[in-house]
This record gives C-alpha cells, structure tokens and sequence, in this order.
C-alpha cells in the first residue's frame, strides 16, 4: 500500500514538471502567442498586465492534461448535485430542523479529530494540536460523544497562531510535493494527484474506517454526513456562488480549487 | 550651514509633497474599502431591491453605488488579460457592460446572505498607486479572510480585485475567459457572457461548462 501510495506521489512530482512548463496545457495565466501591437503604448499597457500578474506569481501553474475526463466527470456531478443531492438535501433540511442537524455535524467534525491532530503534528503546529486534544476532550465527555460543540464560543478559546490542520493534502503541500495535473473524481469532486493522495490518507486517520461496516453502510454513512453538512449551507453556499455567475462553470471551479489549496498549504 | 538649510528645505518639500499625495488620494484605502461595503449592503438592504417589478430601477441604483468604489474598467480588463490590449474601443465597452450586468445578476442574490456578519479591517498595504486592504468576516465560528486590491484612479482608490481565502475574482474569470479566448475570438466572448446573463434572468442554471 505504501509502494502503490509513494508511485502516485512520484507520478504528482512528475505532474509538476509539466506544470513548470507554461505550455499550453496550463491554463491560470493565458499565454496568447499574440504579436504586441507596434505602437509603444501597448509596451506601457503590457507592463501594467505584467504588474497585475505578478501579483499572483507565487501562485503555481497547474497542469490540466486529462481535462476531457475532468470535465466529463465535472458534467456528472454538477448533475448530479442539482437533480439529486441539492433536492434532498432541501427536503432533510425542510423535516429537521437546523438544531439536530447540527449536532450530527458536529458529531462528525468531533470524530475527525484524528486528521486533524495527526497533522497539526506533522506540521509542527503543536498549539493546534493542544487546542484541538482539549476540545475533543471536552466535547466527547460534556458534549455527550460530540455531539454538542460545549467548546463553542467559550472565553478559554485562544486563536492558535496558524489555522488548525485541514488535511494530509495540506501536509503533502508543505513538504514540498507538487499538486500533481488536475483531478475530477465521480461524487468526490474536485481534486489532484496530491489531493488524491491526501484523502485516501486521511481515510486512514478517519475512526470510521476502523468501524465494522459494510462497504454499502461505510458508503451510506459518508453520504448521510455530506448530505446533513450540505443541508446546513443550503443559502450562499459556496459551490453555487462560484458557478452561479460562471460563464465557465468547469474553470471556475478548477480554478477555485487550485487557488484555495495553495492558500491552505502557505497557512 | 547652507548645507543644512539645503537639508531642511529639502526634507520641507518631501513632507509636503507627502501630505500632497495623501491630501490628493483623500480617503486611505481602507476607508473606501468599508464606505463602499456599508453603502453596497445598505443599498442592497432596501426591501424595494428585492422587489422584482422595480428590479431594473434597483439595479440602477446598486450599479450607481458600485462605480463609484469599484472600478469596472479595470476589474474587464484584467479579468480579460493580454487579448484585451488587441481589441477595438467599441468591443472593450460592450465586454464592460456585459461583464458587469453579469457581476450584478450572479452576485446580486448572494451579498444579502452576507449581511450582519461581523467585518474586521485587519491589515492594509499601500505600496505606490496600489493597495491590499485585509478583511477578517466572521459567521459564527468560520472566519474567511477577504483581500481588496485597489487601485488609484483619477486620485480615489479603487477596488478592482477581491480576493477571498485565496481565490481571485478577476483570475477566477480570466482562467475562464481563457476558455472561450483560445478558442475563439472577443466577439465569441461577449458573445458567452450575454448567453449566460439570459440564462440567469429565465432562471435557468446553465450549462457546467459553456
């Protein structure tokens, strides 16, 4: 398992070398082959594009190679999303209310307090790592196994000084692995070699896991969690403010994706 | 002795050529940043916005609000890219109107779910005409950091970017735009944003990918 995980890793670090290569294939910065125009006014107005840029240089080019399956996939989900899982979710939310909702939330944000330790270690953010022990600690025992958030709000909270881990991704990330070309897996979603990666290691650290179930009641467990947390951000959630106002739905979430990864790997 | 009065006279003419750049910038980048929130939110607050008979009227008046601490032009033209520098004046104002009747129809539904989180102003860069003012918004427990990049134009600051835990909206519409631009021309662009603003305005979800 571990050979099989460090080939994929390679296979991302490989994926990077495309990237570095502002081909065609990469798509964050456009790169028209366009002639200047000859008047020296452009060269003045090119400098202001190159000034905008280079605000955004420390963001990685990632390479899109498979994009025909990506967006073949993408289609699916956001399908999927808006004829199946949004519907339902909208009728969970409509027969309970939000308070229960809530505590399976938080019951489930509880039990993943693994991931998030095991990487706050890795990491080196050990005041995260205190932080999130004493919370589970407190929410287990006082918030009946999770299920309340007794944490929430309390005068003790102090603000670690890096935010808390959010994954083995973002663990990968700091060590300097490359995201790898673009992603899009059925149900997942968005992701990438690195992503990939990080999730089936993260299911390793997740105590559902190690729970004796079926493959059809792990499955249904999962899809019962991502429902309930769908049906908590039903206004304004996220997905739909960036593909609401798309002309691209597919780059925009793509783009999305990349930029917020990179964003969770520099905190 | 001349020496430092040369001196005196010199650093003199810097503080005041300071002030002056200050005094012509007027307001600092952060308190047009939050001027233009508390008006765009207020503005959007008003029970008539959300009345769909009086819906251009409405739109009217949150575009009114918006230019004057948004800047369309740039927020096009950046979100457009290197290509926009081969188009004809007329093409470039047609993508600007365009672009913003898109902005406003996507976005118009959204910013009241905004309304009544806490806003921190927690950090502001000026270097030369350009600024990044830090945002901290606050929904219960979740904090999403929100960066405005402004620029100075005709002696205002300007936002022309907002950037929110990491994601770019002008980048975010230029990998976009990109799409349709490799492919084809200013016109197929245009063409793809007055599809997709026609879509919205039936109600329909569009297409995943265009």
């Amino acid at each position: 398992m571990a050979v099989l995980l460090a080939a994929v890793l390679l296979l991302g670090v490989t994926g990077v070398c495309f990237a570095a290569a502002p081909q065609g294939e990469s798509f964050s910065v456009a790169q028209f082959g366009g002639e200047p125009a000859a008047a020296d006014e452009s060269a003045d107005s090119l400098d202001e594009f190159d000034e905008f840029d280079a605000a955004y240089a420390d963001q990685p080019l990632v390479s899109d190679p498979l994009e025909g399956w990506n967006r073949f996939w993408f289609d699916v989900n956001d399908s999927l999303y808006r004829g199946v899982f949004r519907p339902l979710a909208q009728g969970y939310a409509w027969v309970i209310p939000p308070r229960p909702r809530t505590w399976v939330s938080n019951f489930f944000t509880n039990l993943l307090f693994p991931v998030r330790f095991i990487n706050d270690i890795l990491t080196g953010k050990f005041d995260a790592a205190y932080m999130e022990t004493s919370k589970f600690v407190a929410n287990t025992s006082f918030g009946v196994f999770g299920l309340g958030d007794v944490t929430e709000g309390m005068p003790k909270n102090w603000e670690p000084e890096r935010p808390t881990a959010d994954g083995f991704d973002q663990t990968l990330g700091k060590a300097g692995f490359g995201t790898g070309f673009y992603l899009v897996w059925p149900f997942v979603g968005p992701s990438s070699v690195r992503g990939s990666v990080g999730w089936l290691a993260d299911a390793y650290c997740d105590p559902l896991t190690y729970g004796r179930f079926t493959f059809i009641e792990f499955m249904g467990i999962r899809a019962f969690k991502n429902l309930n947390e769908l049906s908590l951000q039903l206004e304004g959630n996220e997905y739909e403010t960036l593909t609401t106002g798309a002309v691209d739905k597919y780059a925009a979430v793509r783009d999305a994706y990349i930029r917020f990864r990179a964003k969770k790997v520099s905190e | 002795m001349f020496l430092k009065r040369t001196i005196l006279a010199f650093v003199l003419i810097c503080l005041a050529a300071v002030v002056a750049s200050a005094a012509v910038a007027g307001q600092s980048p952060s308190e047009r940043v939050h001027e233009g929130v508390d008006r765009i939110i207020e503005t959007l607050s008003d029970p008539v916005m959300q009345d769909p008979a009086r819906h251009d009227e409405a739109l009217g008046r949150l575009l009114h609000v918006a230019e004057e601490y948004i800047d369309f032009e740039l927020v096009t033209k950046f979100a457009v890219g290197r290509p926009w520098l081969q188009m004809s004046d007329d093409l470039r104002t047609r993508l600007q109107d365009a672009f913003m009747e898109l902005l406003e129809y996507s976005y118009l539904k959204t910013i009241p779910a905004y309304g009544g989180q806490d806003v921190q102003y927690t950090r502001e860069d000026i270097s030369g005409s350009n600024a990044k003012v830090q945002t901290v918004v606050t929904d219960k427990d979740k904090k999403i950091i929100v960066e405005f990049r402004l620029k100075i134009v005709q002696g205002r600051w300007m936002i022309y970017d907002v950037v929110a835990e990491g994601v770019s909206l002008v980048m975010n519409y230029r990998s976009q735009f990109a799409e349709v631009l490799n492919k084809g021309t200013g016109e197929d662009l245009l063409k793809a944003i007055q599809d997709r603003i026609r879509q919205i305005n039936q109600g329909k979800e569009g297409q995943p990918a265009s």
